[in-house]
């Protein structure tokens, strides 16, 4: 079957179409955001770990710490880690159903994604209103 | 012994009788979705943890985890099954995109990153909560 023996095997190996073959689709874009908003998560941990070790420390880095987190700039940021958090826990509720065997059909498909989308903006801006409401 | 085309495993493989992930797969999908159900409750309780902190100065916030281990329980917990989860997740990562010694590399590099995070996190809390 081999065309030639100096071929390399990876050479030979069949292919999988990547992601320039495919037509974008919502449930594919979902997908992508899901692995997205795990690696933006992977990078928060430094906001996090900061925060624990800047209180563990010093009144002085403590409050070094809150500005930054209080600036425009770190809202911002922080509005981005909060709602990667709340989509990739949806996301992960949504692999869940799929593990019992649930929504494997298109139109289960397209639901749960739409379900995680918009659950996932409904719980950032829950967590911000009670945020704000509660500074006090 | 000559290769067989029917099959992409090599002779090697075959011999050894072992799949892709050497058999440490399923427990690698089992870590990551076992983390997954804890952090569905742990990151909501987290969530209002954050909630009670927006805001509060220096001592509030030394006094908070002093004075109740609620706080520190949930932050810790929340820290290392999360950084776990991540490392597990992050592991996924490398192996479906990177190869060779990319691969190695990077395996080591997210190994060390996931350690000292937790560690260091985890020290802080500590820290807080016994109000060292």
């Amino acid at each position: 079957m081999a065309d030639s023996a100096s071929q390399r095997l990876e050479d030979r190996r069949p292919l999988s179409p990547h992601l320039q073959i495919y037509k974008m689709m919502f449930t594919m874009v979902m997908s992508g955001l899901h692995r997205i908003t795990g690696m933006c998560l992977y990078a928060g941990t430094l906001l996090l770990a900061w925060y624990f070790i800047a209180a563990a420390s010093s009144r002085h880095s403590f409050e070094l710490a809150s500005w930054v987190y209080g600036s425009w700039i770190g809202r911002i940021v922080l509005l981005g880690f909060t709602w990667s958090l709340f989509h990739h826990l949806l996301g992960g509720v949504r692999h869940a159903v799929w593990d019992m065997g649930y929504m494997f059909d298109p139109k289960g498909r397209e639901t749960a994604a739409r379900l995680t989308l918009v659950g996932s903006i409904l719980m950032t801006l829950v967590f911000w209103i009670l945020a704000y409401a509660y500074r006090g | 012994m000559a290769s067989n085309n029917s099959s992409l495993r090599t002779d090697m493989s075959r011999v050894r009788y072992l799949g892709a992930n050497r058999g440490t797969g399923t427990k690698h999908a089992l870590t990551l979705r076992l983390t997954a159900a804890a952090l569905m409750v742990l990151t909501i309780l987290f969530a209002f943890l954050v909630v009670s902190l927006v805001g509060r100065d220096y001592v509030s916030v030394r006094m908070l985890f002093a004075h109740r281990i609620g706080p520190g329980t949930i932050a810790l917990l929340f820290t290392l099954v999360g950084i776990y989860h991540m490392k597990t997740g992050m592991e996924t990562i490398i192996e479906d995109y990177a190869h060779g010694r990319w691969k190695t590399g990077l395996l080591v590099a997210n190994m060390m990153f996931s350690g000292l995070i937790a560690t260091a996190t985890a020290l802080a809390i500590v820290k807080l909560v016994v109000g060292a």
